[in-house]
C-alpha cells in the first residue's frame, strides 16, 4: 500500500438503514380483529357449506398476510442520517430533527415518529407521536421530534422509533434507531435578583491594543465622558456642531458586566444559582451588555457577539457535569 | 438525485377520518347491500339511505350528530336501535333465521354508519361489509354474483387504503391502484388456500338455516298438469358428466318418485313400507357418471335406470327409487354406475295389491275397454301391453303441452273424449288401464333425455324434461317399462321435448335466424358450462372432491393434519418468498460488476471480514490482507479487476465477465482453529 | 498490491518517477510528516493554495521553505504583523526623479512560492491584498495589472484563533485555499531526530532542487490527464449532497470545493502512482479539503467533522 495513512478515527458506525433484521411487525388492534373475522367467515362457512363464504375467507385472509409484507416494505430500506436539534432551555421540548434518507427507496406513506415502542396487540396506543408524514421517493426529509428536557446539560436524543400501518391498518411495522445527537439544554432562565451594576470601560479596553476601525459595526454615538479614548472621538462631528462626540463600535464595548457565582452566592443551590447567572445573560444581551464571565476556572471575556451569549450559557449548562 | 432535504410535510389537522373516507365506505356498504336490496323490504333499504344520508349532511354541518354534545339526539339514537330491532323482529318472526339476521345486520350496518368518528369506527364499518359480502351468499353463490362481492372485497379494502391514504387520500386511481395491487396478490394465495385448506363436513352446529321456499321440480304427487306446468321451466334438475360412453336419447330414464296409489284423478306414492332392497340382475354394459343435483329440497335423487353401485348416504327404496339421507338442501354431486337392462325376480303380496289398486266405482268406461282387451289377449300381458299402446297410436291421440281441462272422470274423459294430452295423461291412463285388466302396474315420474352440452360434454337435464311413465309387473320377466308417450309421440322421447318448443329465452329476429339461433344456442351452452363447471369445482369443493384432487396430483390420501401442515407451509413459504422479494428489492442491483463486487464482500463477511460501507476497496483489501495473509493474493486480484472495470477505464465485456469468474471461484474458509 | 497499469505519458519522462525522490527529499527535512508533506505537494500539483494552521514552532516555514526548494522555485516570505500595509505585499508605485515616471517597486508577492507567515495577524486590508493575488493570479496597481510568476503557490500559516490579537480569515476567504493542514508535534522518533539532526534552516539553505519549475509544470498537466470514472463522481457528489443536507452540518461544501476536491484527488492518485481516482484518494484529501469549510452542527464535533461525513456516506 502506498498510502499506509488511514483517515483518522475511522470508525465503522452503526448504518441506520431499516433492513429485515431491524424491521418487527405485529397486528394492530384492528388487525387482530380483522383477523378474528376471517376465523368467523371460516368457522360460518365450514357449517353452511359455503363455498363462496370459504372464499370470501380466504380471500380476507391472504390480504392479511399481503399487508404484512407491504407494510413492512413501507418501511424497509428507510435509512435515518441522524438528528440534531437546536439549543433550549431547561423546561421547554427539545426538537430533535430527524434526517430520513429515501433516496434507495419509492415513496413511503403515512411514517410515524415515536419515542416509545408501539404496542402490539389490543392495547390502545400511547399519544405520544407525531402525525403521520408521507415521503417522495428519492427524496431526504426532515421530521421533527419533541422530548421533553426538564434539566439543564446535555440531552441525549432518546431511542426513537419509526412506525407505519400502510396500507390497511391490520398490520404496524417499526423500527428503533438511535440517532448519536444530543441536544444542550441551557439552565432555564430563573431568579429574581437585578443585573448587578456593569462597570464602564476603561480606556485600557482593547486587549489586541489595536484600533477598531476596518470591519467593526460602527454602532452609534455617544456624548464623550471623561475617560473615553481620544481616538474615538468623532472630530468631524465635533467641528461642525462643537460638540464633543465619541464613535461606538460594538467590538468596542463600553459597558462590561462581570458575572460570577459569587454574585449569585445567596441561593440555596447550585442549579439555582446557574439559572440566575442564565437570566441575566440573557438579560444583558437583551441591553446590549457586554457580559464576561467568571465561572470555576474558565474565564470568559466580555464580547457582544451573540455567538458569545450561546458560549456563556453553554458554559453554564455544562457547568459542573 | 440532488432534491434538498425538506421539513416532512406534516398534516396540522387531527387524523380522524374525514368525508372523504367516510363516501369511500358509504360507496362499498351500499355496493354489499345491493343485490339485498331486491330481496328485502324496501322500507330497509329506505331507512339504510337515510341514515347514511344523515351521517353525510353531518359531514356538511347540515345537520347534527348523535353524540354527547347532543344528548337529546342519542336518546333518538337509542331509540332507533331498539325500533329497528323490534321492527325486524316483528316482521321476520317465523320467518327463516337467515333473512331476519341478515335485516338485523342491515339494520346495524345503518346505524354503525351514524356513529362513524374514528378509526376504530371505520374499522368496524369496514368488518361488517365484509360480513355484508358473506350474507349475500347465503342466497344465491352464482358466478355473476361472486364477481360482484370481488369488486365489494375490494371497495371495501380501497376504503381502508383510503384511511391510510396520506396525501394521496383524494386521489381514488391511487387508492384504486395500491388497492388492486393487495388483491391482485391475494388472489393466488387464497386460491391455494380454497384447494388445500382441509375442508370439513358442515354443519358444525345446528342445522344451516337455509331457504324454506318451495323448489320448483317433481314433487311425490302427479294429477294432470302438474308435469305439464312443469315443462314451462327451463330451470336445471341436474348435470350429468358421463365416464365413457353416453346413452341413447332412448335409453336416457332419470328415473324418480315411484307413485302407486291413485283416487282417481291424484297419483300418490302410497303406504308400501318395505325396507328391504329387491333382487336385481344388472345385464349388458353400465354407464358411469356422475350427477350434480340442483338444491330441491327434496330426499330423492335421480339416477339413470337402473343404478347398481350407489353411495353410503344414499339407497334405493324397494320400488327402484333411490333416496338420500337428508334432503337435498344445496348442489351436490355423487357418482354412479347404471345398468340400462336389469330383472327383478320377486313380487310382494303387498306390492302385487298395491299394483292393482283402482278407486272403487271410477273409470267406468276404462274398465270395460281394459276387460276388453284382456279378453282378446288371453292371459299373455305383452299382448296386452302391445294392444293398449296400438290403441294410443291408432286412435287420434294428441301429444300437447296444453291439454284441455279434464272436469270430469280424468281417465275416462281423456281416454275417449278429449284424447289430447300430456306424458302424466298417458302414464296415468295406461296404468289405470292394466290394473283394471288385472296386471300389476305403477307410475314412475322423473326425468327423460336431456340436453347435451358440446361445450362441456355433459348432459344438461332441466325441469322442461320432466316426465311419467308406466311399469307393468309381466311374471318372469319382472317389472318391464313402458312409455305410452312414446306410442302417441315417439319423437318426444327420442328427440327429447326440446325439438317440440321455442329455443329457450333469447328475441324472436334471433330465434327465427338458423344462424343466429345456432350461436345463440351456442352462447347459452357456454355460459351453462361455465356454470357447470363452477358448481362442480368450485361450489362442490367438498372434502370428497378435494380428497379426489389429491388423489389426482398423486398425493394420494393425506392426511388432514398434513394437509393443514402443506397448507401452513405454502403459507410460511409465500411468507418467505415475500420478505425475500423486500430484501432484494432494498438492495438490488443491476450492475453486474457491482453485485459481483457485493457477493465477493458477502464471502468475505461469512468469513467475519465485514467491509464497512464507507470502506474503499483498496483500503478494504489492505485490511482483508491484513488480517488473512492467505487471502491476500486472490483478494488483491479481485479488488484489482473490480478497480480497473468501475474506476479506471478497463470496462469491457471480457474484463466484467472474467470478473465474476474470479468472484464465483472465491470462496474463503474461516481459519481452522490450530 | 492491485495492478498499476504505467501511466501514459507522451512526453516520454515519467514525472512519477521524480514524485518518490520528490517525497523522499522532503522527507530528509520534515522527519516523520510524510502525510502532510504529500498533502502539501497533492495541493501544489492540484494547483490550490495551502493553508497551514498550527502551534509556532512546529515547521510551518520550514514546510514552505522546503516545498520551493525542491521544486526549485523562487521563494518570498512575507511575516504579516497588525502594521502591514497592502503595499507591503503587492509593491508600491514610486515617482522616479531620474526617469521622471511612476515605477513599480514589485513587492514579494512576485514570486513562485510565497509564504505568508502568520496572516491571520494582518489587518483585514492586507489580507484581502493576498487573497485577492492568490485568486486573480495577477495584482492591478493604479490600473496597471501585473501578472504574477507561473507557477504561483501560496502556502499561508495561521495561529490558532484563539491566541491573542488575530483577525481570524472570514469563511468566504478559507475558501480559496484548497487544503488546510496542520502538522502536530513530532513523534518520539522524529523528535530525537530533530534535535540530534543538523540545524534545519542550515540543511534547507543547502538543499539540491529536485525538479525545476518546467518539470512542475509537466506534472499539474499530468494531474489534468487523471481519468476519472462516472462511479468515482457519483461517490463525490454524494459527499457533497450528503454534508449539505445532513443535520450534522451547520455549513455543507461549496461547488468550489467540490471542484478542489476532484483535483486534489487526481493529484493524490498521480502521487499514489495510478492513473485513474480511487475512493480511497478522496477519502485521504478529503480532511484536508474540508476540514476548515465544514461546519460541523455541534460545534464539539467540529475536528472530526470529516469523518463525519466521511463515514456519513457509503461508497455507491
Amino acid at each position: 500500500m502506498n498510502h499506509t495513512l488511514a483517515p483518522s478515527s475511522v470508525l465503522p458506525r452503526a448504518d441506520h438503514a431499516l433492513d429485515r433484521r431491524h424491521i418487527y411487525v405485529l397486528p394492530t388492534r384492528g388487525g387482530f380483529f380483522f383477523a378474528v373475522v376471517c376465523l368467523l367467515v371460516l368457522l360460518g362457512a365450514m357449517n353452511y357449506n359455503n363455498a363462496m363464504a370459504y372464499a370470501v375467507s380466504f380471500l380476507l385472509g391472504a390480504i392479511f398476510v399481503i399487508a404484512i409484507g407491504e407494510t413492512w416494505r413501507n418501511l424497509a430500506g428507510l435509512r435515518c442520517l441522524g438528528a440534531a436539534a437546536d439549543p433550549v432551555f431547561a423546561g421547554q421540548k427539545a426538537r430533535f430533527r430527524v434526517t430520513l434518507d429515501n433516496r434507495a427507496g419509492r415513496e413511503r406513506m403515512q411514517l410515524e415518529l415515536l419515542m416509545s415502542p408501539p404496542r402490539g396487540g389490543l392495547r390502545r396506543q400511547p399519544r405520544q407521536h407525531t402525525q403521520p408524514f408521507d415521503v417522495d421517493g428519492g427524496a431526504i426529509i426532515h421530521a421533527d421530534v419533541m422530548v421533553p428536557a426538564p434539566s439543564r446539560g446535555r440531552l441525549t436524543c432518546p431511542r426513537l422509533c419509526i412506525r407505519t400501518r400502510f396500507p390497511l391498518g391490520l398490520i404496524q411495522a417499526w423500527a428503533y434507531f438511535s440517532p448519536v445527537a444530543d441536544c444542550l439544554v441551557y439552565p432555564a432562565p430563573k431568579g429574581d435578583s437585578t443585573l448587578p451594576e456593569s462597570m464602564q470601560s476603561a480606556s485600557t479596553t482593547a486587549q489586541s491594543g489595536v484600533v477598531q476601525t476596518g470591519n467593526n459595526d460602527f454602532f452609534g454615538l455617544r456624548g464623550y465622558q471623561r475617560g473615553d479614548p481620544l481616538r474615538a472621538v468623532a472630530w468631524k462631528t465635533l467641528a461642525r456642531n462643537d460638540q464633543m462626540v465619541v464613535k461606538r463600535f460594538t467590538d468596542a464595548a463600553d459597558e462590561r458586566l462581570w458575572l460570577s457565582l459569587e454574585q449569585v452566592r445567596a441561593l440555596p443551590d447550585l442549579e439555582a444559582r446557574l439559572s440566575q447567572l442564565a437570566r441575566w445573560v440573557l438579560e444583558a444581551g437583551r441591553h446590549g451588555i457586554a457580559v464576561g464571565m467568571l465561572l470555576g476556572a474558565q474565564r470568559f471575556q466580555p464580547d457582544h457577539d451573540p455567538r458569545h451569549q450561546q458560549v456563556l450559557l453553554r458554559a453554564l449548562a455544562e457547568f459542573k457535569l | 438525485m440532488n432534491a434538498p432535504a425538506r421539513l416532512a410535510n406534516i398534516r396540522t389537522g387531527n387524523n380522524h377520518p374525514r368525508e372523504v373516507h367516510f363516501l369511500w365506505i358509504l360507496g362499498a356498504l351500499a355496493m354489499a347491500l345491493l343485490p339485498h336490496s331486491l330481496r328485502f323490504s324496501p322500507l330497509l333499504v329506505a331507512s339504510f339511505l337515510a341514515l347514511a344520508f344523515w351521517r353525510w349532511a353531518a359531514y356538511r354541518r347540515w345537520l347534527p350528530l348523535p353524540d354527547k354534545q347532543h344528548r337529546r339526539l342519542l336518546l333518538t339514537k337509542t331509540l332507533l336501535v331498539i325500533t329497528a330491532c323490534v321492527a325486524v323482529w316483528v316482521s321476520y318472526r317465523g320467518q327463516s333465521g337467515r333473512d331476519a339476521g341478515v335485516a338485523l345486520l342491515m339494520v346495524l350496518v345503518g346505524l354503525k354508519l351514524l356513529e362513524l368518528t374514528t378509526t376504530r369506527d371505520f374499522f368496524i364499518a369496514t368488518t361488517l361489509g365484509y360480513f355484508l359480502v358473506v350474507t349475500n351468499f347465503l342466497y344465491s353463490q352464482t358466478i355473476p354474483l361472486a364477481a360482484f362481492m370481488l369488486a365489494v372485497i375490494t371497495m371495501l379494502t380501497a376504503s381502508m387504503v383510503a384511511l391510510y391514504g396520506g396525501r394521496h387520500e383524494r386521489e381514488p386511481k391511487w387508492i384504486l391502484r395500491r388497492t388492486f395491487f393487495i388483491i391482485v396478490q391475494a388472489i393466488p394465495l387464497a386460491v391455494l388456500a380454497f384447494v388445500f385448506f382441509p375442508r370439513i363436513e358442515g354443519p358444525l352446529w345446528g342445522r344451516p338455516m337455509l331457504s324454506e321456499e318451495a323448489q320448483t321440480g317433481l314433487s311425490d304427487e302427479m294429477t294432470p298438469g302438474s308435469i305439464s306446468n312443469l315443462t314451462l321451466s327451463d330451470e336445471i334438475a341436474f348435470r350429468v358428466n358421463f365416464n365413457g360412453r353416453i346413452p341413447p336419447a332412448a335409453e336416457r330414464y332419470w328415473r324418480g318418485p315411484v307413485l302407486w296409489h291413485t283416487d282417481g284423478r291424484t297419483w300418490r306414492r302410497g303406504s308400501l313400507r318395505d325396507p328391504t332392497t329387491p333382487q336385481v340382475r344388472f345385464q349388458g354394459e353400465p354407464y358411469r357418471y356422475t350427477i350434480t343435483q340442483e338444491p330441491s329440497n327434496k330426499r330423492w335423487l335421480y339416477a339413470l335406470e337402473l343404478p347398481a353401485q350407489i353411495d353410503d348416504d344414499m339407497y334405493l327404496t324397494r320400488d327402484l327409487q333411490l333416496l338420500g339421507r337428508y334432503r337435498m338442501r344445496r348442489r351436490t354431486s355423487f357418482d354412479l354406475i347404471s345398468y340400462p337392462r336389469f330383472t327383478i325376480a320377486e313380487l310382494t303380496p303387498a306390492e302385487h295389491q298395491l299394483g292393482l289398486q283402482l278407486p272403487e266405482d271410477a273409470h267406468p268406461r276404462a274398465r270395460a275397454l281394459a276387460m276388453q282387451w284382456q279378453a282378446q289377449a288371453g292371459g299373455d300381458i305383452e299382448r296386452l301391453v302391445r294392444i293398449a299402446l296400438s290403441h294410443f297410436n291408432r286412435q287420434p291421440f294428441t301429444y300437447t303441452l296444453a291439454p284441455p281441462l279434464l272436469t270430469e272422470d280424468p281417465v275416462d274423459q281423456f281416454l275417449f273424449e278429449t284424447r289430447a294430452g300430456f306424458c302424466e295423461h298417458y302414464a296415468s291412463s295406461f296404468v289405470v288401464l292394466m290394473r283394471a285388466a288385472g296386471v300389476p302396474a305403477r307410475v314412475v315420474t322423473g326425468y327423460q333425455d336431456g340436453e347435451l352440452n358440446p361445450v362441456g360434454d355433459y348432459l344438461i337435464v332441466r325441469q322442461q324434461d320432466a316426465h311419467a311413465w308406466a311399469e307393468v309387473w309381466i311374471e318372469g320377466r319382472g317389472w318391464r317399462r313402458v312409455d305410452p308417450t312414446a306410442a302417441v309421440a315417439p319423437e318426444r322421447v327420442s328427440d327429447g321435448l326440446e325439438m317440440m318448443m321455442p329455443a329457450r329465452g333469447g328475441l324472436r329476429i334471433i330465434n327465427d335466424n338458423p344462424a343466429t339461433a345456432a350461436l345463440w344456442r351456442r352462447i347459452q351452452q357456454t355460459w351453462d358450462a361455465t356454470n357447470h363447471r363452477w358448481n362442480q369445482w368450485v361450489l362442490g369443493f367438498s372434502p370428497a372432491r378435494q380428497q379426489m384432487l389429491m388423489r389426482e396430483l398423486g398425493l394420494g390420501d393425506i392426511d388432514r393434519s398434513v394437509l393443514a401442515g402443506v397448507m401452513m407451509a405454502a403459507i410460511g413459504a409465500t411468507l418467505l418468498l415475500l420478505s425475500l422479494s423486500i430484501q432484494r428489492s432494498s438492495v438490488r442491483e443491476r450492475d453486474p460488476v457491482r453485485s459481483a463486487y457485493r457477493e465477493f464482500c458477502r464471502r468475505l463477511a461469512r468469513i467475519g471480514i465485514q467491509r464497512v460501507p464507507h470502506e474503499g476497496p483498496l483500503d478494504f483489501a489492505a485490511r482483508v490482507a491484513r488480517l488473512r495473509e492467505d487471502l491476500a493474493a486472490p483478494v488483491a486480484e479481485i479488488t484489482g479487476s473490480y478497480i480497473d472495470i468501475r474506476y479506471a477505464n478497463g470496462n469491457g465485456r471480457d474484463a466484467v465477465a472474467a470478473f465474476r469468474r474470479q468472484v464465483s471461484r472465491f470462496r474463503p474458509r474461516t481459519l481452522a482453529v490450530p | 498490491m492491485p495492478s498499476v497499469t504505467p501511466l501514459n505519458n507522451p512526453r516520454g519522462a515519467d514525472p512519477r518517477a521524480r514524485i518518490g525522490e520528490i517525497i523522499a527529499a522532503g522527507e530528509r527535512v520534515i522527519v516523520g510528516k510524510t502525510h502532510s508533506l504529500k498533502l502539501a505537494l497533492t495541493c501544489l500539483l492540484a494547483g490550490g493554495h495551502l493553508l497551514i494552521e498550527d502551534l509556532p514552532g512546529v515547521g510551518k516555514t520550514t514546510l514552505a521553505h522546503l516545498m520551493a526548494r525542491v521544486l526549485g522555485l523562487s521563494f518570498q516570505r512575507i511575516q504579516f504583523t497588525s502594521d502591514m500595509l497592502p503595499a507591503d505585499v503587492i509593491g508600491v508605485t514610486i515617482y522616479d526623479r531620474d526617469t521622471q515616471q511612476f515605477e513599480f517597486h514589485r513587492g514579494p508577492i512576485f514570486s513562485q512560492v510565497i509564504l505568508g507567515d502568520e496572516i491571520n495577524r494582518a489587518t483585514p486590508r492586507a489580507q484581502s491584498a493576498l487573497l485577492e493575488a492568490m485568486e486573480e493570479r495577477q495584482v492591478t496597481v493604479d490600473g496597471v495589472s501585473h501578472r504574477l510568476p507561473h507557477p504561483f503557490f501560496v502556502i499561508a500559516t495561521q495561529n490558532p484563533t484563539y491566541q491573542i490579537g488575530t483577525f481570524p480569515l472570514p469563511e468566504s476567504q478559507l475558501d480559496r485555499f484548497l487544503m488546510r493542514i496542520s502538522l502536530g508535534y513530532p513523534d518520539r522518533d522524529a523528535e530525537r531526530a530533530l534535535l540530534t539532526g543538523q540545524d534545519r534552516r542550515t540543511l534547507l539553505e543547502n538543499f539540491p532542487a529536485v525538479i525545476g519549475p518546467e518539470e512542475l509544470l509537466e506534472m499539474q498537466q499530468a494531474v489534468g490527464e487523471i481519468h476519472t470514472s462516472s462511479a468515482l463522481l457519483d461517490y463525490v457528489q454524494a459527499l457533497l449532497e450528503f454534508s449539505r443536507t445532513s443535520p450534522e452540518f451547520a455549513t455543507g461544501l461549496s461547488p468550489r470545493a467540490g471542484l478542489g476536491l476532484v483535483q486534489a484527488a487526481r493529484a493524490w492518485a498521480l502521487l499514489s502512482e495510478r492513473d485513474s481516482v480511487m475512493p480511497e484518494d478522496v477519502q485521504r484529501v478529503l480532511p484536508a479539503i474540508a476540514g476548515h469549510r465544514l461546519r460541523a452542527a455541534d460545534e464539539s464535533q467540529q475536528a472530526h467533522a470529516a469523518d463525519l461525513l466521511l463515514q456519513g456516506v457509503p461508497i455507491p
